[in-house]
């Protein structure tokens, strides 16, 4: 494999061809192809190496510099970023990285373990069903091709002390906090809305996959006189292992980044409860002109989310790696 | 493995030529002048302004006015804009400058959504319009930077003294030394807004200049009605913010920051005073967050009636004409202290032109006549916001208007809300120390010790 890195890009022109060719024209062949495939694939790869690999190198470079970019010329400080970040960790109530990092666990393992488990659940519906399986999935997705700011928005108005949610409680005898301004209920709140968006894309990867599963293994099952219960917890979910891991690792990966319902909705607010890794990067970068520490605090980030989903993978897909 | 880093080796090297190209570009971002008061080389006093403790002079400005051109130039202009009524008479105002200016051509281009971070982008990349509105939020990295055209030599060639303003109004323009880098070209402060039939109803007379913050707790508590339930009116809606309460710390004689900027002093027993006082209203239940009644900010829960009074500065006015126009209401100046002092915000913007410029002394004539009296008199008559010149305190339109009066009235005894290079941090920490008492978290003392720590690592840490 090693000696042959363009071998799976050209594997659609691969047609067995005449054994007989002489080696050296065979070679040439396949070098015209990898050059074919390398300038197809060109405009992609500049696109990718100028707004990913060296966007994300150069903040890495950028954490150790200190800069307010188009202020102050940069000056090397070496790891003094990241001293201060991590010495924060003395009394991280007062930090508002480490604040936001306690935020962000807690959002993430609600927000994962519930949309994963909502998107199997809608999935499994949806499969079982036989007649309009496309409205319902159709009703399903709404919210994931809806627009963040646009739910955003409308959520704002349901949370409002005085809005929908709480006359709803109202009516079962019930006073509903005053959702995005209780210091205790602001963050359930994101996670609740978050959960609700995101659960329909992930539910699209689960429908898919179930209608993928081979049925002969469920009917061997069935004929072995196993329950609907027995199948899917010893045949169905087994064979979705893959596909869960891609949904808790997507989701991890989304839910770390959060940003756009902190921002609209909260701002961080009240007292720091809501704010986000992502908002107290770009409220250090672009309120505070600090550059560099916002470049190490995404560095800090960055290692946390390649952590805890190397740790997924060890541990949810170990079947597939087989 | 070898013959796989040859393929891969000329992106390697794209990537290599893009990140020296980079690193090039970024060394040009100038220098923060650390020596402070650098001497105003000679410039006549005129022009000079009391000086600014928080922001650095920049390393090197002009020290002389550039003379006018012959030729016809064009200037970029920018700005935001709030309102479509407010656009219309920026330009208005623009186009009678180039009426009367025939070689100066004009070029208006607002920036539209978030404009410190965009002019942040646009500093980056090189790309700033001549002449620009400036807050006082952006004012001191663009001016310890060097972005901005120092104007005093032009003040004191075009005789506009420093003194014709306000000083808590051109003071955020200003660095160490007193050299100005932009002039405001409107403000607001505060003042109590109540509600003239919801004291008449509950049988309370309308507050007036003198009345004092004892005054003020007693009558939101007689105008509190049927707290805690859903139809609750309270005397009074406070938002936790520091670009109120700042006003009650300073009248308690209380600072933000030491005289050098470099250290909190909120927390002193001064400040713990004046939160207690903020949070007496919460703790009494005679005042709500504006949130707690479902209005999204303090001006919203006054006019749907959810509080008799309200703390907020002129940008009320057309809100409420628009939103709530049968809100009978008065304004009222801002209590006094227990100490007998009185204490207010204020809030204001500037024109400032770019270091940069090619037309340096066409920007200054712009400036000059976008900041001149015809210009602030249009926007007081228009309703838009208080002139910054102590000229105008007799204009005719504040005997039509005294509530208008009471507002501008506050200058005298006003402060900018404006802690220089960590502002953003300061504002953040120390609304967040108000929430934290108003929600019954933490007291006073201790909710302003924790944002002092923080604020103070801050300031030292940059």
């Amino acid at each position: 494999m090693a000696t042959q890195p363009a071998r799976p890009l050209s594997t659609l022109t691969d047609q067995p061809g005449p054994r007989l060719k002489p080696a050296h024209k065979a070679m040439a062949k396949k070098r015209s192809e990898t050059i074919a495939a390398y300038l197809f694939l060109a405009p992609y790869l500049f696109v990718l190496l100028v707004f990913s690999l060296f966007v994300s190198i150069y903040g890495i470079g950028l954490s150790f510099f200190r800069i307010d970019m188009g202020f102050t010329g940069p000056t090397f400080v070496g790891f003094k970023n990241y001293i201060q970040l991590f010495s924060q960790l003395a009394n991280p109530g007062l930090s508002d990285f480490w604040t936001s990092m306690g935020n962000i666990l807690k959002f993430t393992v609600f927000v994962v373990i519930f949309q994963t488990i909502l998107a199997l659940v809608m999935a499994l519906l949806l499969h079982s069903i036989k007649r309009g399986r496309g409205t319902f999935r159709t009703m399903f997705y709404v919210p994931a091709v809806t627009s963040s700011v646009a739910t955003s928005l409308i959520f704002l108005w349901l949370y409002n002390s005085e809005g929908v949610i709480n006359f709803l409680l109202s009516l079962v005898g019930v006073h509903g906090p005053d959702w995005l301004n209780d210091v205790f209920w602001a963050l359930p709140a994101l996670m609740l809305l978050n959960v609700w968006s995101t659960a329909a894309m992930f539910m699209i990867y689960f429908l898919a996959a179930l209608q993928d599963l081979p049925t002969d293994v469920l009917e061997a099952a069935e004929v072995d006189g196993a329950g609907r219960f027995q199948s899917f917890w010893y045949i169905t979910l087994p064979l979705l292992r893959p596909t869960i891991f891609l949904v808790v690792a997507l989701g991890t990966i989304g839910a770390f980044q959060m940003f756009d319902q902190a921002k609209f909705m909260t701002n961080g607010q009240p007292l720091n409860s809501t704010l986000t890794p992502m908002l107290e990067i770009y409220n250090e970068a672009f309120l505070n002109g600090g550059f560099g520490q916002a470049a190490a605090m995404s560095v800090i980030l960055f290692i946390l989310i390649f952590m805890v989903t190397i740790l997924q993978r060890r541990f949810i897909d170990t079947g597939s790696r087989q | 493995m070898r013959r796989k880093f040859a393929t891969f080796s000329p992106f390697f090297l794209i990537l290599a030529l893009l990140l020296a190209a980079c690193g090039g570009a970024s060394d040009n971002g100038g220098s923060t002048g650390s020596n402070g008061s650098n001497g105003n080389n000679g410039v006549s006093q005129q022009g000079i302004a009391s000086g600014n403790h928080y922001i650095n002079c920049p390393g090197s400005t002009n020290t002389t006015a550039a003379d006018p051109e012959k030729d016809t130039v064009t200037l970029t202009v920018s700005g935001w804009t709030s309102t479509p009524a407010e656009d219309a008479l920026v330009q208005k105002n623009l186009q009678s400058f180039e009426a009367s200016h025939p070689n100066i051509k004009l070029k208006w281009s607002p920036i539209t959504g978030d404009y410190p971070t965009k002019m942040r982008a646009n500093v980056a990349s090189n790309n700033v319009a001549d002449v620009f509105y400036l807050q006082p939020s952006m004012s001191s990295s663009y001016i310890s930077a060097g972005k901005l055209l120092n104007l005093s030599p032009y003040m004191a060639k075009g005789g506009v003294k420093a003194e014709d303003y306000y000083s808590a109004l051109i003071n955020p323009f200003t660095c160490t030394s007193g050299q100005v880098y932009g002039l405001p070209k409107d403000w607001n402060s505060l003042g109590v807004f109540y509600n003239k039939k919801l004291f008449k109803d509950a049988g309370v007379t309308a507050p007036a200049a003198g009345w004092t913050w004892s005054d003020m707790q007693k009558d939101a508590q007689k105008l509190t009605k049927n707290a805690g339930q859903s139809n609750a009116t309270y005397g009074i809606t406070l938002p936790a913010d520091m670009s109120r309460w700042g006003a009650f710390l300073l009248a308690n004689g209380g600072s933000v920051l030491s005289k050098d900027g470099t250290k909190a002093t909120f927390n002193n027993p001064a400040g713990v005073q004046a939160l207690d006082y903020y949070n007496s209203f919460f703790k009494n239940k005679t005042g709500i967050l504006p949130t707690t009644v479902g209005a999204s900010y303090s001006g919203d829960a006054f006019g749907k009636e959810r509080a008799a009074m309200v703390i907020e500065g002129g940008w009320l006015i057309p809100y409420l004409h628009s939103t709530y126009a049968n809100t009978q209401y008065g304004i009222a100046p801002m209590p006094t202290s227990n100490s007998g002092k009185q204490a207010n915000l204020t809030f204001t913007n500037a024109w400032a032109a770019s270091a940069s410029t090619k037309h340096a002394e066409a920007s200054w004539e712009l400036i000059k006549y976008m900041t001149g009296s015809t210009v602030q008199e249009s926007q007081l008559n228009a309703g838009f916001a208080l002139p910054a010149l102590k000229s105008l305190a007799n204009a005719p339109y504040f005997t039509s208007h005294p509530d208008v009066k009471v507002l501008f009235d506050a200058a005298s005894y006003s402060y900018a809300d404006y802690y220089g290079p960590q502002d953003a941090t300061i504002h953040t920490d120390l609304s967040n120390a108000i929430d934290a008492v108003v929600l019954n978290k933490q007291t006073s003392q201790a909710a302003l010790d924790d944002a002092a720590t923080r604020i103070n690592s801050q300031l030292q840490n940059g």
